[in-house]
């Protein structure tokens, strides 16, 4: 393969993973903390894709589109979770799985009703090209990977240094006792949940310009962001920065050199991991994460 | 002392992490005996009841039954040798009838496979199949009890279950953890009636608190303390001995 | 025979209420067919789901398979839709016994995942990679290529409906009769005891691929008579965002019982064509209704009528071991 192709591509690799980073980590988080599998948190992509075309469309600004699709986005997890979600928690994780499911349904039928059936187009915020290394590479892509690195650096700084997150932390590693240290685990609950679904939001609002908007658009990202979770070892925020980075060479780079890899390989990926590595990379505890006891 | 004993370990050992479970523990039973295991919490009674029926892998050592080597053997394999178990914590299928349940444990042992290829064609209820359950439900008094669904059943009828399904595997080692954990008095007795009338005629390990229900049908008691078997023996001698009386009732 | 004439009495009856509905209704044809084709695919599911409490998201892949199989069959190599037909079973069989293994030993959620990628890739592989077998989105056509079976021409519709019905009953029979057979008895229970079984002695590995095995038979014979029926397949079919369909169907009809799946299937079926009058598309209806199932009325439709009718008219299971224990208590 020509080495000027590939630069690019790893550069647009560090963007899919950036996007892939912010959509996975609800799903792994909520496999971490809550035990469940949380399959609605498309959804909340899904949505702040659409907020990013309705706001772009209406007042012309693509920061104001991020803001709503945050805003919308962190708001329905917030529904969702103290609605619906505190119903399954300590259930099976199947009973989880499919009751996220249908959520992730309705959403989509919502979108439907709301935005119709064709698939929005939205224009990116800037068109320059930069130079890095002698490549021409579009701020946008730099600017989603600028923002991934700092969601992960906000998102460390909270776990490590505030109450909330070292409850988070302890509630990650051992969910029973958490209860028993007097913390209100039904609050802990709901903040993670609103924050990851802001971020799931976000990620759907930077990746509108690179994509189609369409009401199905959250089923093929399901699937990649599961991969990325799978990789990563579920429930590992750590994992998951380290799988996006992967699956996003794999996407990019595998693209380039065949272009149905892109879709292929990271599938491959998945098979291999769950086959032969069932704990991912960064799996929270080494016991059962993949096969039955 | 030769291996042909019905069940036999050597050298067992069972680490979990830094915690050893199990150290180096020699163990022989003979055909037709009756032995009970006691000793405190975290001894390593259920371990070693793991290990014989294969939910665990020993990390050292081997388990042998009739002279042959079963350490590396799967559960299912060990039933076909004709090993049973109950669990400390009831494991019945909570889904099914009463009668199913016995009815599949007594279809394995029927059919001699761990993959019965009549599995498809044989229903479970069936003149043979019907003859045998209902003389198991009658002997734990469940008769009555037939067609209910398991998980509507109050504990002591589970515990009663389960020990129905381990007999009608007809073993000829029958493995039991606790067996009147949780369960009254009038209850214990009625299980305690049951396995006197079968000491004699299986090979039967018990591992339980209470020692003096113990005592009444046991050949020979031996007692667990960190890991290890200190005594081995006759009942009553088994509890006077000094070690027993150190370890176990702190005197 | 008994046995046989003891499972069939219920399938029996269903069918000849399908039949009285078609002459009822003679322009609902088209649904009734329909009806009894993923009827078929739900059943296979309901192993899975309502037996053996596996969750796929990757159904469609096995319904693509048994699809294909028969429409490459048709419209390249001959023209008998039966032994496309058999094909289609051999392909559901083959597949089910090579990702059995791989598949059924993972957890839950992965098993679930893996399928879904599964079903990624096949189609992928079937819409582009196969491009000049399958001709991708344009599908395969081959109606006029089918020739005529004996007895019934299945080219036609009211002719096919019968030949469908006619399949539809075999496998509610054969469904029946593993139900009550020890297998069926082995499948719930593995569902909730998955260690008791193997300590019970079974090798609950080799059932549970039995299960996958079987489950993936169905649904290959289901993809074919959708083929048949329609005389040409696109990708559409198995699309994997439609595994959601036969969960659903799965899960209102009463998961784990022998008529849920149909039921299931009339509700959803019923469900998408009555929504379908009024908005585009059915995903909004369908995740309520799904919600509603799961929290308010878990056991689903078949699954509650039997509670009534085991209720009002008591179990009639194991009377010969009842009767069996009263002769004794009298002795």
């Amino acid at each position: 393969m020509n080495i000027d192709l590939l630069l690019p591509a790893i550069f647009f690799g560090l963007s899919v993973s950036g996007i892939l980073f912010l959509v996975s980590l609800g799903i792994s988080i909520g496999f971490g903390l809550m035990r469940i599998i949380n399959m609605e948190q498309m959804v909340y992509y899904t949505f702040g894709a659409y907020m990013a075309y309705t706001m772009v469309s209406a007042t012309g600004s693509f920061l104001l589109g991020i803001i709503a699709g945050i805003l919308v986005a962190a708001f329905l997890g917030f529904l969702v979770e103290t609605q619906l979600l505190r119903r399954v928690y300590g259930k099976e994780l199947m009973f989880t799985m499919v009751v996220t499911f249908s959520v992730f349904l309705i959403g989509i039928g919502i979108i439907q009703y709301t935005w119709g059936l064709d698939p929005k187009p939205v224009s990116s915020p800037f068109h320059t090209m930069i130079p890095i290394l002698g490549v021409q590479m579009p701020l946008y892509r730099l600017f989603i990977i600028a923002i991934a690195f700092v969601v992960y650096v906000l998102i460390q700084l909270m776990l490590n240094k505030t109450i909330i997150g070292k409850a988070i932390r302890a509630g990650i590693e051992n969910p029973d006792q958490v209860q028993g240290l007097g913390i209100n685990i039904r609050r802990i609950f709901t903040v993670t949940f609103v924050v990851a679904s802001g971020l799931a939001g976000l990620g759907g609002s930077l990746n509108a310009p690179l994509t189609m908007t369409g009401p199905y658009m959250g089923f093929d990202m399901l699937l990649f962001a599961f991969i990325t979770v799978i990789l990563g070892g579920l429930g590992s925020i750590k994992g998951t920065l380290v799988s996006a980075l992967i699956m996003g060479q794999v996407i990019s780079v595998g693209g380039t050199i065949w272009s149905p890899l892109a879709f292929v390989a990271p599938f491959i990926v998945m098979f291999c991991v769950i086959l032969w590595r069932p704990t991912g990379l960064f799996g929270v505890t080494g016991k059962a994460f993949g096969f039955q006891e | 002392m030769d291996n042909s004993e019905i069940l036999m370990t050597k050298g067992v050992t069972k680490n979990f992490g830094d915690f050893t479970a199990l150290n180096d523990v020699d163990f022989e039973m003979k055909d037709k005996e009756a032995v009970g295991i006691i000793g405190p919490n975290g001894a390593g009674k259920t371990t070693f009841l793991n290990i014989i029926t294969g939910y665990y892998m020993p990390d050292k050592g081997n388990v042998f039954s009739e002279g042959k080597d079963i350490t590396h053997l799967s559960p299912a394999k060990r039933v076909a040798l004709k090993i049973a178990r109950t669990f400390q914590l009831v494991h019945v299928f909570d889904n099914l009838s009463v009668f199913e349940n016995v009815a599949l444990a007594f279809f394995r042992h029927k059919e001699g496979k761990s993959l019965p290829l009549r599995i498809f064609s044989q229903s479970l209820s069936q003149p043979l199949i019907d003859e045998k359950v209902s003389e198991y439900l009658q002997i734990f008094e469940l008769d009555h009890l037939i067609d209910e669904v398991v998980g509507n059943l109050p504990l002591g009828s589970k515990k009663r279950l389960e020990l129905a399904m381990a007999f009608a595997a007809d073993p000829k080692v029958l493995v039991l953890d606790e067996p009147f954990a949780g369960l009254g008095d009038q209850e214990i007795n009625e299980i305690v009636g049951v396995l006197k009338r079968y000491t004699h005629n299986k090979t039967i390990l018990i591992v339980e608190h209470k020692v003096s229900k113990l005592t009444e049908f046991v050949d020979r008691l031996a007692v667990m303390n960190e890991g290890e078997i200190i005594a081995y023996g006759g009942c009553q001698e088994t509890l006077n001995n000094p070690e027993v009386r150190r370890c176990y009732w702190k005197v | 025979m008994n046995r046989i004439l003891k499972v069939s009495y219920g399938p029996a009856l269903l069918v000849f209420l399908i039949l009285m509905a078609r002459f009822t209704f003679p322009n609902k044809m088209t649904f009734i067919i329909e009806l009894a084709i993923f009827s078929i695919y739900v059943m296979g599911n309901n192993i899975l789901y309502g037996y053996l409490g596996m969750v796929s998201f990757g159904q469609p892949f096995y319904l693509g398979v048994g699809a294909y199989a028969t429409a490459i069959f048709l419209a390249h190599v001959g023209t008998n839709p039966l032994v496309g037909m058999l094909l289609s079973l051999l392909m559901g069989l083959v597949v089910g016994l090579i990702l059995g293994p791989a598949f059924i030993r993972l957890r839950g959620d992965y098993f679930a995942l893996i399928n879904a990628a599964t079903c990624a890739i096949g189609m992928f592989t079937i819409e582009k990679l196969l491009l000049p077998i399958t001709r991708g989105d344009d599908g395969l056509w081959y109606r006029a290529r089918m020739s005529q079976i004996p007895f019934v021409d299945i080219r036609m519709p009211d002719k096919f409906f019968l030949f469908a019905l006619a399949i539809f009953l075999i496998v509610l029979i054969l469904y029946n009769f593993m139900d009550k057979s020890a297998l069926g008895s082995s499948f719930r229970a593995i569902r909730v005891n998955e260690s008791k079984m193997k300590f019970l002695g079974y090798d609950t590995f080799k059932i549970r691929w039995i299960g996958f095995t079987l489950a993936s038979i169905l649904s290959a014979l289901s993809g074919s008579l959708y083929a048949i029926n329609f005389g040409f397949v696109n990708p559409s079919l198995a699309e994997p965002h439609r595994a959601a369909e036969v969960l659903v169907a799965t899960l209102i009809g009463g998961a784990g019982t022998v008529f849920g799946p149909f039921f299931g299937t009339l509700a959803f079926l019923g469900i998408k064509d009555l929504v379908s009058q009024y908005i585009a598309h059915w995903e909004l209806a369908v995740g309520i209704l799904t919600l509603l199932v799961l929290f308010r009325f878990s056991k689903g439709i078949w699954g509650n009528t039997e509670a009534i009718m085991n209720e009002k008219f008591g179990k009639k299971r194991n009377r010969s071991v009842k009767k069996l224990l009263t002769d004794k208590a009298a002795t």
